[in-house]
């Protein structure tokens, strides 16, 4: 079956969009405006376009749109282990925004436990025993409080799924490019120093970027 | 004599700058001369092995080259790190290690976010976000401070 040509179209949109958008996060100086400098860090704004895919066509479409962002932006700006990092970060994403589609309850329940838990477990490597055991208990609070809250509101509005998808992408992509980047470097200690900043980090821009898909989907739908 | 006197100024100078050559170039072989106490993973078999007593290891690790360094007691090393990756291209970190601990002098990487990242000491490390790690991704390098008891726990284990 061919195509429709309102498809075609928009993935020639979302693709330029891809591009765009990696440059900007690029350009974006954001690993040196945080102090001690994350290496690698940005803020994804080229991924969130997966997520419009997401929602708009069939995973066939939306797995040709990651390999054409992973191939073309990697050989235009980046390395050959940029690309294996994008690619793997963009696999993992897709997987679990295309599984999470379904059911953005129980994604965003998981990416915001996990999230907390990171925070929770930089927080705790850094402080006296007395400070952990009031971390452990506030965070224990803060995670049941944004639960309920994650489940009031997606019970209420249904659209603000996306965001739990989103969220859930942010933080699939992080763990799919600290794995990769934990064999190219051969250092698994990446996966306890540099995984727990990345997902808190990555989480809290996930939620954002979230926010501003439903209003940029609202908008696409109606072309 | 007022001829001579114009061109005092100018050998001034030039001798001035010898001088400096001079000194800076016997730094170099200083530097140079004294042996790296890099001890790579593959001989590093026991804990004992690792090195000479020292209050800190540096663990390097890279596509090329991995292994242990320790902390100097009294005078800082440079360690150069100069690899050909995966992919062919050369590329160089030069490590400077003190004695409280160990930061990115140079890195041919284009982001120099390995650089940013300052120094990794047991005392700061607590503070830092990365920990006790210093990453550089695109030359595909990572050192992590630890102390001799941790270096001790990862051969038991």
């Amino acid at each position: 079956m061919k195509p429709a040509v309102k498809t075609v179209a928009q993935f020639g949109l979302l693709v330029a969009l891809t591009l765009v958008l990696g440059l900007f996060d690029r350009a974006l100086p954001l690993s040196a405006l945080l102090s001690g400098g994350v290496p690698g860090l940005k803020l994804g704004l080229a991924n969130t376009v997966l997520l419009y895919a997401v929602f708009l066509w069939d995973w066939r479409a939306s797995v040709l749109l990651m390999l054409a962002k992973v191939l073309l932006s990697g050989f235009l700006f980046g390395s050959l282990s940029a690309i294996l990092y994008s690619l793997s970060g963009g696999v993992f994403s897709l997987l679990v925004m295309l599984l999470s589609r379904k059911n953005p309850k129980a994604a965003a329940l998981t990416a915001s436990v996990l999230a907390f838990l990171s925070v929770g477990f930089l927080l705790w490597r850094n402080s006296t025993p007395r400070g952990q055991m009031l971390i452990c208990i506030l965070l224990i609070a803060l995670a049941a409080l944004a639960a309920l809250i994650l489940f009031l509101l997606l019970r209420r509005h249904p659209d603000w799924g996306i965001v739990g998808v989103s969220l859930a992408g942010a933080v699939a992509h992080n763990l799919g490019q600290i794995l990769m980047a934990s064999q190219v470097l051969h250092s698994p200690a990446l996966l306890y120093t540099y995984l727990p900043v990345l997902v808190g980090l990555g989480a809290a821009v996930g939620c954002l970027t979230g926010i501003v898909a439903r209003r940029v989907l609202r908008a696409l739908k109606q072309l | 004599m007022p001829a001579r006197m114009k061109s005092l100024p100018l050998v001034c100078l030039l001798l001035c700058t010898l001088f400096l050559t001079a000194v800076s170039l016997a730094d170099a072989a200083e530097a140079t001369s004294t042996p790296l106490p890099f001890v790579s993973l593959e001989e590093a078999d026991s804990a004992e092995a690792v090195v000479a007593p020292a209050t800190g290891y540096i663990l390097v690790t890279s596509p090329t080259l991995s292994g242990w360094l320790p902390l100097p007691e009294s005078e800082d090393y440079l360690f150069p790190l100069n690899q050909t990756l995966p992919d062919g291209s050369q590329v160089e970190n030069i490590l400077h290690v003190t004695p409280e601990g160990v930061y990115m002098e140079s890195s041919s990487c284009e982001n120099q976010d390995c650089i940013h990242q300052g120094t990794v000491t047991l005392e700061n490390r607590n503070d830092r976000i990365l920990y006790n790690m210093i990453i550089c991704l695109p030359n595909q390098v990572t050192l992590q401070l630890f102390t001799p008891e941790e270096v001790l726990q990862m051969y038991l284990r």
